[in-house]
Order: C-alpha cells, then sequence, then structure tokens
C-alpha cells in the first residue's frame, strides 16, 4: 500500500469517527477533534440574556449558564496566559501568519 | 470504532530530517501542512482534507446541502446536530464570551446585505489594503452619517445543549472565523494523534501546532500583506496563532469597499483603526478569537490585551507596530535571530 493509499486509508477512519458521532469515545475523534479545541469545551453550552445586555454597547456579559462544568477553565477566561511565542531563532521560515 | 496512535518504526539516531511540507486551495484561500517526518506528510495531508471537508460539510454557508443549511428551517424549534456542528456553534459561543460578544456568530443576515452572501472568490475582490486618512470612509462606515441603533448581541439567544441546536428565526448563523481555527486545531490534533508527529497547519494563516516542534520550534513570519511589516518568531509546540486583516477579503458594495470583520454593535465592518492583528495562544480558535475582537475594538484593544497579558502584535494604518504581553519586540526578536 502506498503512501497515498494510506493517507485516504487513515483520513477515511477520520471522517467515520466524525460522522458516527462518537467523537467523545472512539480514539481519533475524542484525542484529536475535542483535544483541539481549548481545554474546557464541549458541545454543550448554553447561553441565556441577561438583563441590560442590549444595552451594554456590544460589550455582553454573556450571561453563561454552561451545563459542561467548566467554570474557571480557559474557556470561561479565554486566555491561557501561557507565554506562546518567542523570538524567531532565524532558521527557515516552515509557514506564514497572516490575514485572509 | 477505535483508532489509536499508529506506533512508530524505531529510528537510528540521526540528524533530524528537514520538515516536509504540502499546500492546496482551500476555501479561498491556501491551505498548508509542515511535518516533522516528511515520510508521513502525504498521511498528514489527507488527514487535514478530511477534516477541513467534514467541518465545511456541517456549516457553510454557501452550501445549500450543508448540514447548518439544511437545517436551518427547523433551528428556532431545535433540532438534534452533530457532535461535529455541535462543537463549532459551541467554539463559537465560547469566543463570544471570551471577547464580551466582539465576536458574534450571528451575523450571517449583515454580511449577506454587505453582500458577502457566496464564496469569496465568486465576489469582486479588493486585496490592496487600506492606508491613511481615506481608510475610514473605505471601512464601509462613513464617520458622518449617524450611527445605527446599537443591538441586543444575537450570539446570547443561541444555545446548543446536549447536541440540540436552537437559533431564533431572526438569526442567520455565521461560523466563518472560528470554524476556519477550530479546524485548524482539529486538523492538527488529528494528525498528531494519528500520525504520532509535530505537525503545524496553516489554514488562510491561521496555525495550529500539535505534537512535537522541530528544533528552535516552529518559524513563523508573521506579515500580512508583502509590504506590511514583517517579524519571524518561535512558536513553540502545542499553541495556536492567527491574524486577522481589514485588508483581505475585501468587496465592493454599494459604490465603495467593504471589509469581512463585522462590528456586532452595529452590523457593518469595523472601522480599520489596525492594519492587521496577530495573536499568539495555546489554541488556534483563542488565538482566533482575540485577533478578531482587537480588530472591532480598535485602540482599546491594546490595554485590554496589556491587561490580560494577552500576547498580540498590531500594526497600524501606517505600518507601525505594537506588542502586548509577551510578544518579543523586534529588538528581542532581532537580538534571538534573524529580523526579517
Amino acid at each position: 500500500m502506498d503512501i497515498r493509499s494510506r493517507g485516504k486509508r487513515l483520513a477515511t477512519g477520520v471522517t467515520a469517527a466524525v460522522s458516527l458521532g462518537s467523537l467523545a469515545v472512539v480514539g481519533i475523534g475524542s484525542a484529536a477533534v475535542y483535544a483541539a479545541t481549548p481545554h474546557g469545551t464541549t458541545t454543550d453550552t448554553t447561553n441565556s440574556v441577561t438583563s441590560g445586555q442590549g444595552d451594554n454597547q456590544g460589550q455582553g456579559t454573556g450571561g453563561t449558564t454552561g451545563d459542561n462544568g467548566d467554570n474557571g477553565s480557559s474557556l470561561d477566561n479565554g486566555y491561557s496566559g501561557v507565554s506562546p511565542v518567542q523570538p524567531g531563532n532565524g532558521g527557515s521560515i516552515h509557514s506564514r501568519s497572516s490575514g485572509s | 470504532m477505535t483508532m489509536q496512535t499508529r506506533p512508530r518504526p524505531p529510528r537510528a539516531a540521526q540528524s533530524a530530517p528537514t520538515p516536509g511540507r504540502a499546500a492546496w486551495p482551500l476555501w479561498g484561500m491556501e491551505a498548508s501542512i509542515v511535518v516533522a517526518d516528511p515520510g508521513l506528510l502525504a498521511e498528514a495531508e489527507g488527514i487535514v482534507r478530511t477534516v477541513t471537508s467534514s467541518v465545511e460539510d456541517s456549516c457553510s454557508r454557501f452550501r445549500p446541502d450543508s448540514e447548518l443549511a439544511r437545517l436551518q428551517p427547523r433551528l428556532a424549534a431545535g433540532v438534534q446536530v452533530s457532535p461535529m456542528l455541535a462543537n463549532l456553534v459551541g467554539s463559537a459561543l465560547a469566543a463570544a464570551r471570551w471577547t464580551d460578544g466582539d465576536v458574534d456568530p450571528t451575523l450571517g443576515k449583515d454580511l449577506e446585505a454587505l453582500g458577502y452572501d457566496r464564496d469569496i472568490r465568486t465576489i469582486k475582490v479588493r486585496t490592496t489594503g487600506i492606508a491613511g486618512p481615506a481608510a475610514r470612509q473605505d471601512s464601509g462606515l462613513d464617520r458622518n452619517e449617524p450611527r445605527p441603533e446599537r443591538r441586543v448581541p444575537g450570539w446570547s439567544r443561541v444555545s446548543v445543549v446536549d447536541g440540540m441546536l436552537r437559533v431564533p428565526d431572526d438569526v442567520r448563523l455565521d461560523l466563518g472565523a472560528t470554524a476556519k481555527a477550530v479546524a485548524a486545531d482539529m486538523a492538527a490534533a488529528s494528525v498528531h494523534a494519528v500520525l504520532g508527529i509535530g505537525v503545524l497547519v496553516s489554514l488562510g494563516g491561521d496555525l495550529s501546532a500539535a505534537g512535537p516542534a522541530p528544533e528552535g520550534g516552529w518559524q513563523v513570519l508573521v506579515q500580512d500583506l508583502p509590504a506590511d511589516p514583517a517579524q519571524q518568531v518561535t512558536l513553540p509546540a502545542g499553541c495556536g496563532m492567527a491574524t486577522s486583516s481589514t485588508q483581505k477579503r475585501r468587496w465592493h458594495h454599494a459604490g465603495t469597499s467593504v471589509h469581512h470583520i463585522l462590528d456586532p454593535r452595529f452590523g457593518l465592518p469595523a472601522e480599520p483603526v489596525w492594519r492587521s492583528v496577530t495573536v499568539a495562544a495555546s489554541s488556534c480558535l483563542e488565538a482566533n478569537a482575540f485577533s478578531t475582537a482587537a480588530v472591532v475594538r480598535g485602540f482599546s484593544a491594546i490595554d485590554w490585551f496589556r491587561s490580560r497579558g494577552i500576547a498580540g502584535r498590531f500594526v497600524d494604518d501606517r505600518g507601525r507596530t505594537v506588542t502586548t504581553g509577551c510578544w518579543p519586540t523586534d529588538r528581542a526578536a532581532a537580538e534571538g535571530g534573524r529580523h526579517e
């Protein structure tokens, strides 16, 4: 089996995992797909309108009542505070960040 | 069905191979991957293509056969959606919460009203950028005109609970911004999980890294348009980076040029205070949410980022840069290596 065929086979597996809707329990689905979203993000999120939200110039308070038990996680904070970027080392460029 | 990380054959001690790279057109932009093991490049590309295809099938606003489009008539009453769509909506709502609604996934009707009702490739696009005082009127928001009424944030009226999605009948979801970032995160994590290698995925310049990085970290050139100031930075393993630009994804509407980042308060293009904003975070979704929100907030985004320690790089309409958080300054970058 050549590389492209193996790639297609593996990719098909990912598709199957996704389409089966078993992401939370099967290997690639759980490990890869949901791990890809910020810690604490799940499919179950509830937002409710809170008083005064309409006149706060768009800076809504959110009114989050999420039932995913993620209070205090990065899902709420939205920024983990890690130091994710450092000066370049002058080596070869691997990729580019630009708008799209 | 269970898929586990593919065991890698033992390898004799040797110098690290040169990373392999592949690129292809996607959603009117370029998708690319860089993998630490070039021998697995084709397999990695197949995985990324599968993930992006699944995301498109789930939430495309331009395809009548997407899950979101098909279910639209039933969303007001609530409908069970796929885990993929639930995840994409949940991520979009998370981004809205993080940014106090500056990133709002319910602007579909506003984008349609501005003419962004089909694939950007089929819309008359202008990508020459903006500069100087003309920028304000160029944004599509004429500051001399009275602003429209502020609106109730649409995202606060959307819910997805146990896979049951409810969207008010007067709201149209547009998951475009966050879905691209989530797709990058999913794709990178999937490649690492399946192949057990380090990978850097780029979807239109939104980056997500998973697995071990090459020695020295992933080297990323941060630059929007070719004439803009450039900076080489190191993105560690497991992190994400996103750039939001008011110079890209522009089109003509009603005799003026507009861009795609809308201010949810008015449903109109945000004032282009910044040519671009780049953010590094622990995921591409986080980075994308904050870079987009910074464009919407304009000048006040600087203090907001600094108060929260967000690593950001702002480029204003004169090409000047401002950095926040732990983002390296130009001088630090020059001392750490070559500065583009």
